[in-house]
């Protein structure tokens, strides 16, 4: 019940802040722009009607016209949900719950009810989880059924990217509910979250480069062992789109990778990894030990700030 | 059943020893002792930065204490089950801005383990009590200081507790919202709730409270039922006509000391007084007035704290600011 309260609580807070409906307009908007785009024989048709892009690239019926397609899809909604775009929304609507309910004024009440500071402060994380849960389901169900209505595609494996989601917020949200504790504020602790996600990605970008360039940079794997001890022990977020990819269909696997590492020039993907290695190393993430560890390096985060969230006089 | 025996005490709030440094620096308490007998209206009284939310905190585990020994409703501080049946006020507080003055009541009555249909029962009866039932499906954000408060207590009422714990109730309230205040509180005692609060407003206290503890520098300076404490000194004061100075001697044999124009006599001394009359019939005096003088709460207060009660200024002020 008391934790329950907490989570509905979080909810009241987040539709209170205008972000809430920023993020549900984002959802709709992107899945009605979705819904004006369908795709014939001969190309793209959009606006129904109004325009029409002759392309056998997206020409319906041909195998190309397919996996395009498809990548097109898996493209925006994956970009849009555990991309940055849909994290930092994500953030944004949070990260002033921990530091409001400790306000003075407000964190008196709250303490003095008959729990512990712990299953308070686990409610106040819960409730943010919930409310980028709730976010998550209707954004990739409205743009995977719009990709099934509209462009006869659908891919039900994309329904993974909801927990997906709420997995990677969980990530950097651990960090972003300690700053919360230590600052007390919601724009520094935003900040500092945004600066150690940079942390994050760092050493899992640097070992891929060092895997990649090792022969010329590092002969003798030194500064790979060393940065890979460093990914392994922090979250790993950039193995979320991995795992997706895995989910989501072997068949779009070297697509996703493409879309996820590669550069664009020119409007053409670059892949950064040839499709080959990113199979591999594809193949390579082990879901549970990723998850796991870095479900670990999240719960330490949590237990250090709930610890120091129960010993704070206020 | 020996648990029971704890229970069986009457004290509501037995405290002893409460010590709290805050950041090793600010000596808020240095070892206070407070017993609150179940049933009663008990004021906590003293200047501000005394400690007297400090000492309330402890009691509703906001902060903790470095030392702390003793009882609340019969169980050690903290107690999870006994925090359930204790309504707490903080000072200043503030509630979301978010929630509507109805969903205030539900979410802290829902933490504070009230069933639903409790929580849905209960609600609208307090608002009402409270004045806010036309606001209760308002946000609290476009609450005024006054509704706020009326609904900071009835947010300390949801549980139906048994102890409640006011920090500074009558904080932003007119006089009407004190006078409701307090004819709650007796209300509330009247159904056998203890009552533990905290005002700086001498006045309040003196009306509603059967016992206070005056707080000063984090020690207890005076502790006891009102009567105790202001029927401990009482004086007579004579006004006269005519030049007192002459006779200034003969009075002051009889104990008597001039002030202001008054001939004062400490105690209760109604012998020593008429003796006073008649040496001042003697001398032609006129009496106008014989006034019996207790001590208010006021004057207590301002000798706790180590002031003269014989400042004029002090005893004329009534309800001062502490
Ligand atoms: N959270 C805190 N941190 C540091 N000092 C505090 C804190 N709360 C109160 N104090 C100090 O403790 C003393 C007692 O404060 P308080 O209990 O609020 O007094 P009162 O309620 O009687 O006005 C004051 O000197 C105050 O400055
Ligand atoms: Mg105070």
């Amino acid at each position: 019940m008391q934790v329950w309260a907490l989570i509905v609580d979080s909810f009241r807070d987040a539709i209170d802040r205008k972000i809430f409906w920023i993020m549900l307009v984002l959802s709709a908007a992107t899945a009605g722009a979705m819904a004006c785009v369908s795709f014939d024989a001969e190309g793209v048709n959009v606006l129904f009607g109004t325009w029409h892009i002759d392309s056998e690239f997206y020409a319906v019926g041909s195998e190309t016209g397919r996996s395009a397609i498809a990548a097109t899809i898996i493209k925006i909604v994956f970009d849009l949900s555990i991309g940055w775009v849909g994290i930092i929304l994500a953030l944004i609507a949070t990260a002033g719950m921990v530091p409001a309910m400790m306000s003075p004024g407000a964190v008196d009440i709250l303490v003095s009810k008959p729990m512990s500071r712990h299953k308070l402060f686990f409610g106040k994380y819960v409730g943010a989880m919930a409310f980028v849960l709730m976010q998550a389901t209707v954004f990739v169900f409205l743009t995977t059924f719009v990709a099934g209505w509209r462009w006869k595609c659908w891919i039900l494996e994309l329904l993974w990217l909801i927990p997906l989601t709420v997995l990677l917020f969980s990530y950097v949200y651990g960090f972003c509910a300690l700053f919360g504790v230590l600052t007390r504020n919601a724009m520094a602790s935003l900040l500092l979250t945004l600066v150690a996600w940079v942390g994050v990605w760092a050493p899992q970008t640097l070992y891929e480069t060092f895997v990649t360039f090792e022969e010329q940079i590092d002969p003798d794997q030194r500064y790979q062992r060393a940065v890979g001890a460093l990914k392994w022990v922090l979250p790993k977020t950039q193995d979320i789109p991995l795992i997706a990819g895995k989910l989501a269909g072997a068949a779009l696997m070297s697509d996703v990778i493409a879309t996820e590492s590669g550069t664009v020039t020119d409007g053409k993907k670059e892949p950064t990894i040839d499709p080959r290695q990113a199979e591999e190393r594809l193949s390579d993430v082990n879901i549970a030990v990723s998850i796991a560890s870095s479900l670990a390096f999240e719960g330490v985060l949590v237990a250090a700030a709930s610890i120091l969230f129960r010993r704070k006089d206020f | 059943m020996t648990l029971q025996v704890t229970e069986i005490t009457n004290l509501a709030i037995d405290l002893i020893g409460v010590r709290k440094t805050y950041r090793k620096k600010v000596q808020a308490l240095r070892g206070v002792n407070v017993q609150v007998g179940r049933g009663e209206i008990f004021g906590l009284l003293g200047p501000n930065g005394a400690g007297k939310s400090t000492l309330v905190k402890i009691m509703m585990r906001v902060v903790r204490a470095d030392a702390v020994m003793g009882t609340v409703l019969g169980r050690p501080l903290g107690n999870k089950n006994k925090l359930a049946v204790t309504g707490y006020l903080p000072e200043s507080h503030r509630f979301p801005g978010y929630l509507t003055g109805m969903q205030v009541l539900d979410f802290y009555a829902a933490l504070a383990r009230v069933p639903r249909p409790v929580r849905r029962s209960r609600a609208p009866g307090l608002l009402d009590r409270m004045g806010l039932t036309r606001w209760a499906d308002r946000p609290t954000r476009e609450y005024s200081k006054g509704m706020l408060q009326r609904l900071g207590i009835s947010q300390a009422l949801m549980n139906d507790p048994e102890l409640i714990v006011l920090d500074e109730p009558t904080d932003g309230l007119d006089p009407m919202g004190r006078r409701d205040v307090r004819s709650m509180l007796l209300e509330l005692k009247k159904a056998g709730k203890t009552i533990f609060l905290n005002s700086h407003l001498l006045s309040e206290l003196e009306m509603v409270c059967d016992r206070v503890a005056i707080l000063n520098e984090g020690l207890v300076a005076r502790q006891g039922t009102l009567a105790e404490l202001t029927q401990r000194t009482v004086e007579y004061r004579i006004r006269t006509s005519g030049d007192l100075q002459a006779i200034r001697g003969e009075i002051e044999k009889r104990s008597g000391t001039i002030r202001n124009g008054q001939i004062v006599l400490g105690g209760r001394d109604a012998q020593g007084v008429n003796e006073l009359i008649d040496l001042l019939r003697q001398n032609g005096h006129l009496i106008e007035a014989v006034e019996p003088h207790r001590l208010s709460l006021e004057d207590i207060f301002v000798e706790a704290l180590g002031q003269s009660t014989a400042a004029p200024a002090v005893s004329q002020t009534g309800g001062r600011k502490a």
